[in-house]
């Protein structure tokens, strides 16, 4: 028996022994070969660069849904052959995942990993500049990044801070307008008109064809999880000047700064809202839902919702939901610097050759070829045109096959350089640049808020919203008797100090921008 | 009289103790059940023992991703296997003249092992000293061994189990026969410890087969994900384009990512292997807890 046991402890301790000597194996080899082919390509490519030095290695990261394109190495050679002899540069390609990401960029650029060129989340643009982690490019794009500047023209300006750029945002449409999505089949079976639709109020009267037809639905749901109706509602129309405490009214035309939840237009709209929950026209249970809009209509829960709108977002709304959609603009395009400095191009502190890096953005900015080989891959293998101009998989690809779908063309600088994915019209981008010219853009454009004097404050009055917006701002309680307790909180915790610092740096920020 | 109280107390000990089980396991039945159900019926429903359809879309869909799935398993199974044995391995030779009273500096070499229990470097310099010194970044190592091959915690336990354990009569004995230190402790002490080194050995393949946070910050090659990676991956995934307002730029593709049943689906395969392990160490379990835990 004992020898037994022993000859068992023996085994376990050799078969551990082994494996640990196996996947070392395997992994130093690995390692190895992967030099082996490094010198070597390296070596070919000094004997046939010798003048112009060898091509400088730049990693860039960008975001993905799912796993990461099966064929992203095809497309990394493909990229190659563009760059390399355009600026000498060899791209690496670093898709991360979008859950994944702020945690992995925050160790990387922490430990100064190699990392040349990087799409920063929405909300971390300004703290990484804060942090000192990615470079001014300023000065650089002056120099190499011409492209940039006449793609982005006056939109740049969002990406200034402190009078400094650090990033260029993705070209894609600017700012919003505000957008009623509802469900085709609903309209058309009731034959309701939407085009009465010109104000947010007016959606009321749709609201009520519908409640009238189908007394025990409730047509409008949440907007986004975790958002207020009327929050949404409001940033097509007013510059929350970053977060909604002190805002700009009126599209951002009058540098004032005021209270926006003591203004009579919110007065006004949170009756509105409380009169719509109340005859069942808004979603019950509003308040409390953990679903976002998508699977409320998909579920058929309720009809229609509030959306930012642009061109080509009845297809993209349509195909989230499950079900075909009407959306319905009911306001201007309106574009602050909330809206625009969304995502931006980076370039972090670890990058050695920050004017190669520039160069890169130049021809993303620039190059149709190289757009489109981000955006959707190699041409008759993961996708291929069609005969109106759009393109589309190619038979037999799905989206669940396809080696290289990202679908995110607005990721990869300018979107209008890329093709049209089927279902969008063909002359969307066309559209999306008419939809830029035309929109309001506040003036306060450029401005961004620094919040450091008053954090705590700020903190604070968030984790009031945070409380009664999803009761008071969707209707679900009454406005008499909650809203001056909303409001006594907000004085309580500082409101007024905090648009008291927003005036003074806007008003700063005005005279050394020469706006009026 | 004493037997009608003992049967009093026994059946309410059986009225309690089985509610706890049935709570343990219900929320499972519910996953295993979820995972089979429609996916429209969820959206409407929401989570019931009894849905109205029952489906096989989630597990067809997982099917279909076979590579994918079947590489993460793998990649589970062999951290589990390599990491447990050489977790085992590593914590017994280090416990083992830990808890030999002979040992020089017996006091500083515990102070040591019982610090980093208490004391760590932080993600940040844990992350440069493991990257831009080991290299461990995108390598099957990186799943291996940051905070998992050895830890304080077993070290003592199974530190306090040798030393309570073994009668250091018998080591002596051993060496009057002749044995050196390795084969004392091939021989004599490892025999003798199976108790603790199953015990330990489950817990550490139960660290290792649930381990998401490894491959979440030292990979970004996707070729190396473990089971629970894939499954964190569409997890946070899904809770990312839930809670960020992506403003207007909402061309975020949803259609990439598995929907709920899938994801029940994942977790119900994920589960299998240690469930199946489960048993086999059982009945070591208690003894090795207990007898380590005990202060010599």
């Amino acid at each position: 028996m004992k020898r037994k046991i022993s000859l068992i402890a023996l085994l376990m301790a050799i078969l551990m022994v082994f494996s640990a000597c196996g996947s070392g194996g395997s992994n130093s080899k690995e390692a190895d070969s992967s030099e082996a082919t490094a010198s070597t390509a390296n070596a070919a490519e000094k004997t046939k660069a010798e003048t112009q030095g060898p091509p400088v290695d730049l990693t860039m990261a960008f975001l993905v849904t799912g796993s990461i394109p099966a064929d992203l190495q095809l497309v990394e050679d493909e990229v190659n052959k563009i760059v390399t002899p355009a600026i000498n540069a060899k791209i690496k390609l670093m898709p991360l995942n979008f859950g994944a990401a702020m945690q992995q960029y925050n160790l990387m650029l922490s430990s100064g990993e190699k990392l040349d060129l990087m799409i920063t989340f929405p909300t971390t643009y300004t703290s990484l500049v804060g942090q000192g982690r990615i470079q001014e490019i300023g000065p650089l794009l002056d120099e190499y990044g011409q492209g940039v500047k006449d793609a982005l023209g006056n939109y740049l300006k969002g990406s200034m801070v402190n009078g400094k750029i650090y990033g260029v945002r993705p070209i894609s449409e600017i700012g919003g307008n505000g957008g009623f999505v509802v469900r085709k089949d609903i309209v058309d079976k009731y034959g309701i008109d939407l085009s009465g639709i010109k104000t947010f109020s007016d959606i009321g009267n749709v609201l009520k064809a519908i409640k009238d037809k189908e007394p025990n639905a409730y047509p409008l749901g949440i907007s986004s999880q975790g958002m207020s109706i009327l929050q949404v509602e409001a940033s097509f129309k007013y510059d929350t000047l970053s977060d909604s405490f002190g805002v700009l009214m009126d599209y951002g035309q009058d540098l004032k700064v005021v209270n926006y939840f003591e203004s009579q237009e919110y007065k006004d709209k949170l009756k509105l809202m409380r009169d719509w929950y109340q005859k069942g026209y808004i979603m019950q249970s509003i308040a409390t839902s953990k679903e976002d809009q998508h699977t409320l209509i998909k579920t058929g829960k309720v009809y229609s919702y509030i959306s930012p709108s642009k061109p080509g977002i009845a297809t993209q709304e349509s195909a989230q939901n499950g079900y075909d959609c009407y959306v319905q603009e009911y306001s201007k395009p309106f574009a602050s610097t909330f809206n625009v400095s969304l995502w931006q191009w980076v370039v972090p502190v670890s990058c050695k050759t920050p004017d190669k890096a520039v160069q890169m953005l130049n021809l993303m900015y620039t190059n149709a070829d190289l757009e489109n080989l981000l955006a959707w891959g190699i041409e008759g293998k993961h996708y291929e045109k069609k005969s109106d101009g759009t393109i589309g998989f190619p038979s037999g690809v799905t989206d669940k096959t396809s080696g290289y779908f990202t679908n995110q063309p607005w990721m990869f600088g300018n979107e209008f350089l890329t093709h049209v994915w089927t279902g969008n019209p063909a002359d969307i981008w066309e559209q999306t640049k008419k939809f830029n010219e035309s929109a309001v853009i506040s003036k306060a454009m450029g401005f961004a808020f620094d919040s450091t004097s008053v954090k705590s404050e700020v903190v604070a009055l968030n984790n009031i919203w945070q409380q009664y917006r999803m009761g008071l701002e969707n209707g679900a309680v009454d406005p008499e008797k909650i809203y001056p307790q909303f409001i006594s909180k907000l004085k309580a915790a500082g409101i007024e100090k905090v648009i008291a610092e927003k005036q003074k740096q806007l008003d700063a920020w005005a005279q050394q921008n020469n706006v009026k | 009289m004493k037997i009608a109280e003992d049967r009093g107390i026994r059946a309410a000990s059986h009225i309690i103790l089985g509610l706890f089980s049935i709570a343990c396991v219900l929320p499972f039945v519910l996953l295993i059940i979820a995972s089979f159900t429609d996916e429209l019926v969820i959206g409407t429903n929401g989570y019931s023992f009894f849905p109205e359809k029952f489906s096989l879309t989630a597990y067809m869909y997982l099917w279909a991703k076979g590579a994918e799935i079947g590489r993460a398993y793998f990649i589970s199974v062999f951290i589990t296997v390599v990491g447990t044995l050489s977790s085992l391995a590593i914590s017994a030779m280090l416990s083992y003249p830990l808890s030999r009273r002979d040992l020089p500096h017996r006091k500083i070499l515990n102070f040591y092992v019982v610090f980093t229990m208490l004391f760590n470097g932080g993600l940040v310099p844990t992350y440069l000293v493991y990257t831009q010194y080991f290299h461990i970044k995108n390598t099957i190592w990186a799943l291996l061994i940051p905070t998992l091959l050895l830890n304080g915690f077993t070290v003592m336990l199974m530190r306090t189990f040798f030393s309570t354990n073994i009668p250091s009569a018998l080591l002596e004995s051993a060496k009057i026969d002749g044995a050196g230190e390795i084969k004392t402790f091939m021989m004599i002490v490892i025999p003798m410890s199976l108790p603790i080194l199953a015990t330990i050995g489950l817990l550490s393949a139960l660290m290792y087969w649930n381990d998401w946070f490894n491959g979440l910050i030292y990979l970004t090659d996707q070729k190396l994900y473990s089971l629970q990676n894939v499954l964190n991956r569409i997890m946070i995934d899904i809770q990312f384009l839930q809670t960020t307002n992506t403003g207007n730029q909402s061309g975020l593709s949803t259609t990439n990512l598995p929907a709920e049943t899938v994801r029940m689906a994942m977790a119900a395969v994920g589960v299998v292997p240690i469930l199946c392990a489960y048993p086999f160490f059982q009945k070591y379990f208690v003894k090795g807890i207990a007898l380590g835990a005990v202060k010599g």
